[in-house]
Parts: C-alpha cells; structure tokens; sequence
C-alpha cells in the first residue's frame, strides 16, 4: 500500500479517492452497514410503491400492510395466528437450505443446486407417500423413508462434488444442471402420477407428516431451527467445521497442514445436499402433502428458496444464527407484497420480486463498505506520515 | 412424415436462435472474468421492455389513428430490449466490478429482480382480466420470412424449412456469434477482453484497462442477451406477451447458461449448439414421427437430454484439460489490484 505513493509522485497526477482494503471486519461494523443499506433499500422501495400507487398509497400504510400481510393485524389474535405460523414456516423453510448451504459456501464451493437437491428428497418422499402408504403406517418404516430422501439429497449434492475433488469441474454450472434434471424428473413423475386428472391429488393422509401441538407447521418450524442450531456449532466448534474453513480459505494451506481437501470438499457436499434432502422431505410430507410441476405456481416442493437461500447464505456472512433475521426480511417483502397486492392490483405480479431485488442490490452494494476504505487525495498523505494502520 | 420432421426443424431452430442470443451475450460477458448469473433475468427485461416500447408505439399510432412507420417498428423495440438490458447490466458491473460484490449472488440477485420487473412492467399493460396482450404488427414483421422458394421437391422443402423460414432476428443471431468469434480472435480490443478475463492482474500491468473491459464486455454482452428475450416475444411467441412468458424466457436463460458450457465458450460452436439444443428441446413433440409412442412422463424425461449433455460436456472438458475448452481462468473472480 506504501509503495504507491511514491510512484504517484513522479508527475503523475494522483486519483482523487483509492480504495484500501480493510484487514478485518468487526461486527458491529457489519450490523451499522447491513442497517444503512436497509436503510437506503427501505427509501428506494417506498419511492416505487409511491410511484406504482400514483399517489393513492401513503408510505405508513403500505408499510402497516406489508406488516399485517406477514405477521397478521396487530390485535387481532386469529389472523395474528395464521400468518405468524405461515410466516414462521416458510422462513424457516428458507433458513434450513440456506443452513444447508452454509458449510459448502465456506468451503467456497458454489453450490448453487439445493433446488435440486431439496427436489431430490421431496421426490423419495412423495414416491413413499404415493406407493407404499400400507407400510408408512409403521413408524420404523417412516422414518426410515425420510432417511432414504436425505440420502437421495446428499447423493444430488455428492454428484457435482466428485467431479469437482478429482477433475476440478466447475461446480457452479454443474450443479445449476443438476438442479434442472431433477425438475424435469420430478415432472416426470407428476405427470405419469396425475394421469389423466387435471391436477395431483393430495398424498393419502395417512402418510402425511404427524401433527405435534396445535399447529401442523410446529414440527417443521421446530427442526429446521434446530438444525440451524446445529450447524452453527458444527461450523464453529468442531474439527470438520475448522478443516472446512481452511479449504475455504486456501487448498494449499489446507493440504500443507495434512488437510485431505477431497475428503472434506466430498463430506461437506454430502452435508449440504442432505439438509436440502431433508427439507424436501419435510415439506413434502408436512406442508405441501404432494408434488408439483416444477414451473407450476401452487404448492412448489422449492418455491424458488434453492435460489433465494443463497443469497440469504451469503449475506449472513455464512453464519447460520444471522440468517434467521434476513430469511424474515425476504419473507416479509414477499408476504407484504402479497398483501399489498390484495388492495393495488399493480402489486399482483412481479412487485415482490422488484422489491427483493432492490432491497438485495443495497445490501450487497453495502458490503463494499465492509471491506474496502475509500481514502481522498490529501487524507492518504496524512495517514502516509502517520505510519501503517 | 417429410413435413412434420421440417416442421420440428423450423421450431427448433427458432428456439435456438433464441438461446443463442443469451449464450452470445453471455460469452462475451465470461470473456471479461464476469460470471453474469443474472442472463435469464436480463433476457426477460430485454424482452419487456422490448415489447413495452413497441406496443406502446403501435398503440398511440392506433389512438392517433395513424399508420405505424415500418422502420420504426423494427427499430424501437430492438433499442428498447438492448438499452433497458444493457443497463441492467450496467448494474451487475457496477456491484461486481466497482463495489466488488460476489458475482454469484449479484447475478442470483438479478434474476430474481429482472424476472420480478419484466411480469411487473407488463402487467401495467395487461389490460385488467385480460391474460396476454398482442403488438400484431410488431409480430407479423418480425415473423416476415424471406420471399424465397425453392419448388416442392423434397431437398427444395427442405433448404426453405432450414435456413429460409425464420424472420430477421434468426439471421441476426447467427451473424452476432460469427461477428463475436471474430471480435474475439482477430481483433485487439477482443484478446485484451481476453487477457481481462483469464489473469486480470497480467492486463493490468500490460496497461489494458480492466475496469473499461469489464464494463464494456458486460454491458454488450447483457444487451445482446437481452434480444434473446425480444426475440423470443415477438419471433417464437408471435408478438404475445403475457406474464407466463416471462417465466419461459428465464427457462430459456438457464439454458442459455448451458449453452455457454457446452460451446466451451467459442461463439462458433453455437451456431450448431444452439440448434442441437432447439431440437432436442422440441423433440418430446415431434417424437410420434419417428415410430415412438411418447406419453407426457416421458416427454418430461426427454426435456433433461439437454442439461444432461451440457454436464458431460463439462466433465469431458475438465477432464480432458484442454487449453481451447477451458473457462476464462479468472471467471467469477473479482479483481483488486491490491490484492497478492
């Protein structure tokens, strides 16, 4: 960093800002960013809703819609019921896949497949679910089809991660193929599933999920935060979530201190995609009750979380405890657009899509600050005499 | 028989031409070091926009009763689709490149947001219980083949079904990955966007500007990709838009990302890629010719040959190592001349 100043001084006129980049992010620092960045996505968003509403929507209430379409009118027990347990699922359901793909993004392995992978294990499941209804009745025998959906998830995953350790293949485009293979085989077996009715009937009842509490979304909810809970200390407090780090951070160290890389890309990958595996499974057999076409709009096994969690994922800096208040962010812009949308058609479609956009483009344009400096023209000479930083 | 195999051909083609858009677009974006995730997105805002500017125009030329100028037609949705894409674009180098943002998630991020606008933007206007709206105009000239006729012996049906029934956006598609492999290859400003994407600090210490590349390669590239998305409205779909069109350009993005994998990033290879891929695409309806009793599960399982060629391409490739059908060395990576 020192050794450009003194280039500039041969006639060379000097830029007028130069980024420096920061050494360490504190996390307070990040919390300040993320909040201003929120900040900046909540005036641009209004703006829109301002423009799309051509002045019959004021800003507090849209913002009081959006707030009742997620967490239900304020007072109102009854609809405060619904929508926070409906709110609190499908955030949930994002948080789980974004827990899944967490160790695989610290390993800096871009698995951008948990909509296949999730896929994967919802399709197991629901073939349980459609043909062996009789035995599902058994317990053992329950538990022993999710289990084979988490495996069928961790093998989707497992695919792209041994080409990537023994051939180097670029692991992002290849797991967005396996994503599209297991769609179409997923509507493959929709099709053949529904036969000649317009649409799949629900799995028999008897195989659905059982219902713990009042509240079917419980179980879900429950499992996908312990889960979450259990990958942050996997991630931080075990052996395997270290080596993790270190093949994230660099290969060679990581094979000079004895690390076998291929065996951790491969175990992480078999993790990943068997969370993803499990969500399927669950959401399958708790909350969708069948399976979907897989461009349909109903009753999606993904609904586009493979996608959305990464983002999530990313932006929580991978810690998975982080990522519950940004899975609520999403689920709030979505939820709230749906509400607005009930009073301003112009909502209806595409508004909650634009609104994640703008509120992600803030964000990730924020993070910039996190990790680089601008310094002016004159402050970088004084901080020059000052010595290092 | 002889027709209903012209016929899959026809089709097929035209899809490819569509993909072949976002692949082009998208090599040329690669070719910068920016892994630009974002392509189905931007093929669905240059779609939008496209057909936006062209049905408004058609339409106050109703209201004012007045005749729509021919050329005008062509051209406002043409600099419509590139523009809005371009800009989108512009975005996705502004994060990755200025602010150094990942670029899997910017370009994650920019599909959701561009599918998002492009169902947005047009249901503004989707007349109110109305599904799809229609610029007819727009549609039958951008659907006007070439006058051309070669008689009705078979080789005759099938030069026409091949390269002589497509309207223009077809040719223009084919001439854009030709002019973009040599635009690669033989010029200077494409082996310095060359130099740019495989080792971004080598270029910059040769005194090519990383930063413009990347801004130009980007911006180009995401308009080119956005004709994909207008030629898909007012070519294949007739000059139709309604909001499930847009999820049928994003469809089509992806597949378009694949075909950049399975052109191991040369622009010539698209040309037949493209095709293979359109074909392939179309198959599932076609396939009764050929003496095959296809029902609509098996049909879907047809659909997966594309995805399922592209990852053998790939793992080929990585296996193979070759030096011609490797990625751009320093693809997603952001630069920092900082950085060690």
């Amino acid at each position: 960093m020192m050794d450009n100043t003194k280039s500039t001084t041969g006639g060379v006129r000097e830029p007028l800002f130069h980024l420096v980049r920061k050494n360490a992010v504190s996390r307070w620092n990040s919390v300040y960013v993320t909040l201003i960045s929120l900040a900046v996505a909540l005036v641009i968003c209004m703006g829109y809703v301002l423009a799309v509403g051509k002045g019959e929507i004021g800003i507090g209430d849209a913002l009081k819609q959006m707030w009742q379409g997620t967490f239900g009118i304020i007072g109102n027990t009854k609809s405060m019921e619904i929508k926070v347990w409906d709110t609190a699922l499908y955030a949930a359901k994002l948080l789980c896949v974004a827990v899944a793909l967490a160790p695989a993004f610290k390993m800096h392995f871009w698995n951008i497949g948990a909509e296949g992978q999730i896929i994967a294990g919802g399709l197991v499941m629901g073939m349980f679910m459609h043909d062996h209804v009789e035995q599902m009745q058994n317990p053992a025998f329950y538990i022993l089809a999710i289990l084979l959906a988490v495996l069928a998830g961790a093998v989707w995953g497992l695919i792209p991660a041994i080409f990537k350790a023994v051939w180097g293949a670029n692991e992002t485009l290849f797991t967005l193929m396996m994503n599209y293979i297991a769609m179409k085989v997923m509507d493959s077996y929709y099709n053949e599933w529904k036969g000649g009715s317009a649409s799949l009937a629900p799995f028999d009842k008897s195989t659905w999920l059982p219902v713990i509490g009042e509240h079917e979304e419980l179980l879900n909810v429950a499992i996908f935060l312990i889960l979450a809970v259990l990958m942050f200390f996997y991630l931080s407090k075990t052996k395997h979530g270290y080596e993790i780090a270190v093949v994230g951070d660099s290969p060679n160290t990581a094979r000079y201190a004895g690390i076998s890389v291929k065996k951790v890309i491969l175990r992480t990958m078999m993790i990943s995609g068997a969370v993803c595996g499990l969500c399927g499974a669950l959401t399958v057999a708790g909350q969708t009750h069948s399976i979907a076409l897989s461009g349909g709009a109903i009753h999606t096994v993904t609904g586009g979380y493979g996608f959305t969690a990464i983002i999530v994922a990313w932006l929580a800096g991978f810690n998975t405890l982080v990522m519950i208040p940004f899975a609520l962010l999403i689920l709030f812009l979505q939820k709230g657009t749906g509400q607005l949308a009930n009073r301003y058609s112009a909502f209806a479609t595409g508004a909650d899509n634009v609104m994640i956009g703008i509120v992600l483009f803030c964000i990730i344009g924020g993070y910039f600050f996190l990790n680089y400096r601008i310094v002016f023209r004159k402050r970088r000479h004084a901080e020059s005499k000052g010595g290092n930083e | 028989m002889l027709d209903t195999v012209l016929q899959w051909v026809m089709r097929g083609l035209l899809f490819g031409s569509v993909i072949m858009f976002g692949a082009s677009g998208e090599i040329l974006t690669q070719k910068s070091g920016n892994m630009n995730l974002g392509t189905p997105g931007i093929m669905c805002i240059g779609g939008a926009f496209g057909f936006g500017g062209v049905y408004l125009y058609e339409y106050s030329m109703k209201q004012a009763g007045t005749d729509p100028n021919t050329f005008l037609l062509i051209l406002i949705p043409l600099v419509c689709a590139f523009a809005a894409a371009a800009l989108a674009g512009l975005l996705f180098c502004f994060l990755t490149t200025t602010l150094r943002a990942n670029q899997n998630v910017t370009g994650l991020a920019m599909t959701i947001f561009g599918t998002g606008l492009s169902k947005f933007f047009c249901s503004f206007i989707i007349p109110e219980g109305e599904v799809s709206v229609k610029a007819n105009r727009a549609g039958e000239l951008f659907n006007q083949q070439i006058p051309i006729s070669f008689g009705d012996s078979a080789f005759g049906k099938i030069v026409k079904a091949t390269f002589f029934s497509y309207g223009f956006m077809f040719y223009i598609a084919i001439i854009a990955a030709i002019g973009l492999a040599f635009f690669l290859k033989k010029t200077r400003k494409g082996m310095n966007l060359r130099a740019v994407g495989e080792s971004p600090a080598t270029a910059d210490a040769a005194g090519i500007s990383v930063t413009r590349n990347k801004y130009f390669a980007t911006m180009i590239g995401a308009g080119i990709s956005g004709l994909g998305g207008l030629c898909f409205v007012l070519d294949y779909s007739y000059g139709s838009w309604s909001t499930a069109a847009a999820s049928g350009i994003e469809a089509l993005g992806w597949l378009a990302v694949a075909l950049v994998i399975f052109a191991t990033w040369n622009p010539l290879n698209l040309l037949w890629g493209s095709a293979l891929f359109g074909l392939l695409y179309w198959l599932y309806c076609y396939v009764s010719v050929f003496g095959f009793s296809f029902n609509s599960s098996t049909s879907a399982l047809l659909e997966t040959v594309p995805y399922i060629v592209t990852i053998v391409v790939l793992i080929v490739t990585s296996i193979r190592k070759s030096r011609e059908s490797q990625p751009p060395e320093s693809l997603g990576l952001s630069y920092f001349r900082e950085d060690r």
